[in-house]
C-alpha cells in the first residue's frame, strides 16, 4: 500500500490514511494553548478564520457567553457576526472553532456532538491544571466527530 | 418584489454550492427563508423547525440588527438589504443533569434483571459498563466488560450485528442509560439498560462471577495493549499465559526476546549453548559488554528481567538435538527459529510439525533477510513447512553463515521483529499469519517481497496422511547436503 503523509505533519498514533489533514501553524497552535491556559479553570473559545476549508490562519479568542463557564462555552452572535464581516474584507472566511477542555480529553463531548455544525473545524485543547497538553482536531461528518490530523 | 443578499456561513454552503452569498427574494425574512427553502434543498432544515420556527442554534442578523430572537419572522426586508445567517456556536464538556436523566429514562426501556437474565438466556448480549476494579469483585456470567471509556470504539467488534439485543449494566443502573443511549446512537436498534444495575442482579441472587484480570501494575504496564481492540484485557491475560520458545539468544532471538517480553508474553524458552563474545554484541542486543564471556541463556534473563521482571524465564542451556528436542518443546506454543545453522532449522522443523506447533521462521544475510511461519498443523489453512521448501540444505558456498559472510547489524533487528509480530499475531490469534508466504527484505533497496509457498503434498513429514517418519542425523543429513 502506497500512501502519502504529509511532510512536517504529526503521525497520529491513531492515523488512517481517510483522515483530512487541518493545517494549523505553529503561532495558531501557541495562541490556543496560552489561551486556554489563561482562562484555566474556563472553558476558551474563539473562531478559526481561514482562507479556504482545511487551512487555519488565525486563532481568535473570544468571551465565553456561557453560564457555566467551566464545563460550557457560548460565543456571542453578534461578536460572529463582526468576525465574519471583516474577515471577509481581509479576505478570509470563520471555517471553524477551537474551545479547551478543563481537566478533561481532547475529544468531542456530547455537549459538543449536539451543537455542531457539519464541514466545521472543530479544534479542541485539553487543559491539565492549568497546562495546555494534547490539542486535536475534529469535523462533524454524518452526525459523528471524525478526526484530523493537525498539519503545523 | 424585493431582492436581499442573503450571506451563507460556511457550515451551510454545502447546500448553495460553496456560494458564500445567495440572492433572494420576498417582503419579509419569513418570505425569503421560504424562497431560499425552495431553491436549496436541504438548506431551510438547518435553519428553521417544520413549524416555520428559527432553530435554537441559528442566529439571523438584518444588516447587522438581530432579528428572529423573539421568534418573529415578520420583519420586513427592503432591496439590497443583506441578511445574515451565523450559527451559534457552543459546546463545552457538559454536565449531566438531572432532567437529562430523567428524558433518558423516558427513551431508554429499562428490564430487570430477572429479565435481563431470561433476554441472556435468548440470544441477548449483556454488557457490563462498569469501571475495572468495580468488575473485579463479580460481574455477571457471560457480560462482556466494556467500561464505557471505551464502549463506542470497542462495541462493534465485540458485537458486529446491529440488530442483536443489547442490555447495558452498571453499578445501580444510571451509567448503563447512558450507555445505553451511546449504542442506539452507533446504531444498535434493540438496547436496554438493566435497572437497579449489579447491585439489583446480586440481591435477584442471580449468578454471577469473579472474572481474572490484571493488577493495577500490569494494567498501567500494558494500557497501550488494553486500548487495542485486538488485544485488550483478555488477550493480554493470554499472552501472559503464553509459553514462547526462542531458539538462539543471538541476532534474531534477542529483539524477538526483548520485545516478547515487553509485549508481557508470560513464559519465554532461551535456548543457547554458547557465551556471549564481544563480536556479538554489535546486533545481539540482549547481552551487554559487561556480561562478555557469561553464558547468553543466562545474559538473556538479566536483560529480559531488567526490562519486565514478571515474565518467566526458562534456560535451556545447551545444544538442540534429537534427545533432547521433545522433552524442550513440549512446554511451549510457539518456536521461534533464530538458528544460525542448518542442522538445527531441520530438528525444528522436524519437531514443530510432530509437536504441531507454529514455526516463526527467520533468517538473515548481510542486508537481506527472510519471514515466514511454517505451520502443517494449523487447522482450517495448513501451510508448507522448512522441508517442503528446502527439501536440501544448501551447498555451503551458498549459505555461508554470520560469522562466514558478516551481517550488517541492524538487519536481524529488523527480521527478529517481524518474527516477534508474527509471533504475538498467533498468540493472539489476530490477522493473518505469514503461513503459506515468504517475507523477503531488501535492505539495500529498501524494499518488501512476499514469495506465496505451497505445502508439498509428498513431503515426508508434513504430508498429509503421512506418519511422523522420525528425527534423523541431522549433522549427517546437512554434511551429505554439503
Amino acid at each position: 500500500m502506497q500512501q502519502n503523509f504529509p511532510t512536517g505533519a504529526t503521525m497520529p498514533c491513531w492515523y488512517t490514511p481517510d483522515m483530512t489533514i487541518l493545517e494549523l501553524g505553529a503561532s495558531v497552535l501557541q495562541r490556543i494553548r496560552s489561551e486556554a491556559e489563561a482562562r484555566y479553570p474556563e472553558e476558551a473559545c474563539g473562531l478559526l478564520l481561514g482562507r479556504e476549508q482545511g487551512q487555519v490562519l488565525e486563532a481568535l479568542a473570544m468571551a465565553n457567553q456561557a453560564e457555566d463557564r467551566r464545563r460550557a462555552y457560548l460565543i456571542d452572535p453578534e461578536q460572529h457576526l463582526r468576525t465574519e464581516l471583516r474577515a471577509r474584507e481581509r479576505g478570509l472566511t470563520v471555517i471553524g472553532v477551537w474551545h479547551s477542555h478543563p481537566d478533561g480529553r481532547p475529544v468531542p463531548s456530547v455537549t459538543d456532538t449536539e451543537s455542531a455544525w457539519p464541514d466545521w473545524h472543530y479544534v479542541i485543547a485539553a487543559v491539565e491544571a492549568g497546562q495546555a497538553r494534547e490539542i486535536r482536531a475534529w469535523m462533524l461528518r454524518e452526525s459523528r466527530f471524525e478526526e484530523e490530523v493537525i498539519h503545523p | 418584489m424585493t431582492t436581499v443578499t442573503v450571506r451563507i456561513p460556511a457550515p451551510l454552503r454545502g447546500y448553495t454550492d460553496g456560494a458564500a452569498e445567495v440572492q433572494a427574494q420576498g417582503a419579509t425574512v419569513a418570505e425569503v427563508l421560504q424562497e431560499l427553502a425552495a431553491r436549496h434543498d436541504g438548506l431551510m432544515q438547518r435553519v428553521v423547525t417544520p413549524e416555520g420556527e428559527l432553530r435554537r442554534f441559528v442566529n439571523l442578523f438584518l444588516d447587522g440588527n438581530r432579528v428572529g430572537a423573539d421568534g418573529r419572522l415578520d420583519a420586513p426586508v427592503r432591496d439590497g438589504t443583506v441578511l445574515s445567517i451565523i450559527p451559534a456556536v457552543a459546546g463545552g464538556a457538559g454536565r449531566a443533569s438531572d432532567a437529562r436523566l430523567e428524558a433518558l429514562r423516558r427513551e431508554i426501556p429499562e428490564v430487570t434483571p430477572e429479565q435481563a437474565h431470561a433476554l441472556q438466556g435468548d440470544g441477548a448480549v449483556l454488557v457490563d459498563v462498569r469501571e475495572q476494579d468495580e468488575i473485579a469483585a463479580g460481574s455477571p456470567q457471560g457480560a462482556l466488560h466494556m467500561g464505557r471509556g471505551y464502549l463506542e470504539l470497542r462495541i462493534e467488534d465485540a458485537v458486529p450485528d446491529l440488530e442483536r439485543p443489547i442490555l447495558t449494566l452498571c453499578g445501580g443502573g444510571t451509567r448503563s442509560l447512558f450507555a445505553a443511549e451511546d449504542l442506539k446512537r452507533l446504531g444498535y436498534r434493540n438496547v436496554q439498560s438493566v435497572a437497579g444495575g449489579f447491585n439489583g442482579w446480586k440481591n435477584d441472587g442471580l449468578p454471577f462471577e469473579v472474572p481474572r484480570m490484571l493488577d493495577a501494575a500490569a494494567r498501567e504496564r500494558y494500557s497501550r495493549h488494553l486500548l487495542m481492540p485486538e488485544v485488550g484485557e483478555q488477550g493480554q491475560l493470554r499472552l501472559m499465559d503464553s509459553r514462547v520458545l526462542l531458539i538462539g539468544a543471538g541476532g534474531l532471538g534477542s529483539p524477538a526476546a526483548l520485545y516478547l517480553a515487553a509485549a508481557g508474553v508470560g513464559t519465554l524458552g532461551i535456548l543457547d549453548h554458547d557465551v556471549v563474545d564481544r563480536s556479538n554484541l554489535q546486533r545481539q542486543i540482549l547481552h551487554a559488554d559487561d556480561r562478555v564471556g557469561m553464558p547468553k541463556v543466562e545474559s538473556a534473563r538479566v536483560a529480559i528481567h531488567a526490562l519486565n521482571p514478571d515474565v518467566k524465564v526458562n534456560l535451556h542451556e545447551t545444544f538442540l538435538d534429537s534427545n533432547n528436542v521433545d522433552d524442550i518443546f513440549s512446554g511451549y506454543d510457539v518456536v521461534v527459529d533464530g538458528a544460525d545453522n542448518f542442522p538445527t532449522r531441520y530438528l525444528i522443523n522436524d519437531a514443530c510439525i510432530k509437536h504441531g506447533l507454529p514455526n516463526v521462521h527467520g533468517a538473515v544475510f548481510r542486508f537481506e533477510g527472510q519471514v515466514s511461519v511454517f505451520w502443517p498443523g494449523r487447522a482450517g489453512s495448513p501451510g508448507p513447512c522448512y522441508r517442503c521448501l528446502f527439501p536440501e540444505p544448501p551447498p555451503p558456498e551458498l549459505a555461508p553463515s554470520c560469522a562466514e559472510a558478516g551481517v550488517l547489524g541492524v538487519l536481524p533487528g529488523v527480521i527478529g521483529l517481524l518474527q516477534a509480530v508474527e509471533t504475538v499475531k498467533l498468540l493472539l490469534d489476530v490477522g493473518e499469519p505469514l503461513v503459506g508466504r515468504l517475507l523477503f527484505y531488501d535492505g539495500l533497496a529498501g524494499r518488501f517481497t512476499e514469495l506465496r509457498m505451497e505445502a508439498d503434498p509428498g513431503c515426508a513429514y508434513c504430508g498429509e496422511g503421512k506418519a511422523f517418519p522420525g528425527y534423523v542425523d541431522y549433522q549427517g543429513f546437512c554434511a551429505v547436503g554439503r
